[in-house]
């Protein structure tokens, strides 16, 4: 097993984001969300609860498509 | 954007739960899918769930509920999903099975490391994007959002073993061509 420091693979990352000019902004991330068409059903009630259970607490859910 | 805060703290209880299954039991349980594609693209893609493989069910549960994280209900029944009270934007859910049906090279596995010995593992980069690519085949209505993800995969992987690579793409269904944007279009 190959083993690497979270600070070390964060580094190499965004090292790489930069090399080919990636930018994390929402644009970027929308387009790399599943589109939940492929989702089965267990999936979906477990998404829908992890937002209901977040918007109970007052936190914003990461968005997700369901 | 940046992996958030919560994510990586809710990744160091993780890292908690993965200690005690591997002591518990010799073996390392394994963060998949979405979750392992967070962490390798450091947040350019996240998910609110996260998908473990560990060969013993029973054993992950125990550690998961050691660790603090409490049982999912849905509808009435119990199921394999888990949450931390204090991250409840986020589920923990085990899946079966074997992992990547057997054929992946374990001894590619990633240990990323929180502390000195604690951390979590996740597939190597090949395997993510051979797994993407698959789940990209195998969808009868092209989710290209897997074609994206196993793209960037590539693109932000350090000394890729090309050989592997193909290999696993071949043995997921995949289309290696893919990755570079001979086919449908690119990130």
């Amino acid at each position: 097993m190959k083993t690497i420091t979270l600070t070390a693979l964060r580094e190499q990352v965004e090292r790489k984001k930069a090399a080919i000019g990636w930018v994390d902004d929402e644009a970027s991330t929308a387009a790399l969300r599943n589109s939940g068409r492929t989702r089965t059903p267990a999936k979906r009630e477990m998404l829908g609860q992890i937002e209901a259970r977040a918007k109970a607490v007052g936190r914003k859910p990461l968005s997700s498509n369901y | 954007m940046a992996i958030p805060d919560t994510y990586l703290a809710l990744l160091d209880i993780l890292a908690d739960a993965f200690a005690r299954y591997e002591t518990a039991t010799g073996h390392c349980a394994i963060l998949v899918g979405g979750g392992a594609v967070a962490v390798q693209t450091q947040g350019a893609f996240m998910s609110g769930d996260l998908d473990l493989y560990a060969p013993s069910d029973a054993a992950l549960e125990t550690a998961l509920l050691h660790s603090g994280f409490v049982r999912e209900e849905r509808r009435g029944r119990l199921a394999g999903g888990f949450y931390h009270p204090e991250f409840p934007e986020y589920g923990v859910e085990a899946i079966s099975g074997q992992l990547f049906d057997g054929r992946a090279d374990r001894t590619r596995l990633i240990r990323v490391l929180f502390h000195e010995t604690k951390g979590i593992v996740i597939p190597s980069f090949e395997d993510m994007i051979a797994d993407r690519l698959g789940q990209y085949a195998a969808s009868s209505q092209r989710d290209h959002s897997r074609l994206a993800q196993a793209q960037l995969l590539f693109r932000l992987a350090e000394d890729l073993d090309v050989s592997y690579l193909r290999v696993r793409i071949a043995d997921e269904g995949g289309n290696f061509d893919l990755l570079e944007g001979k086919e449908a279009g690119g990130v």
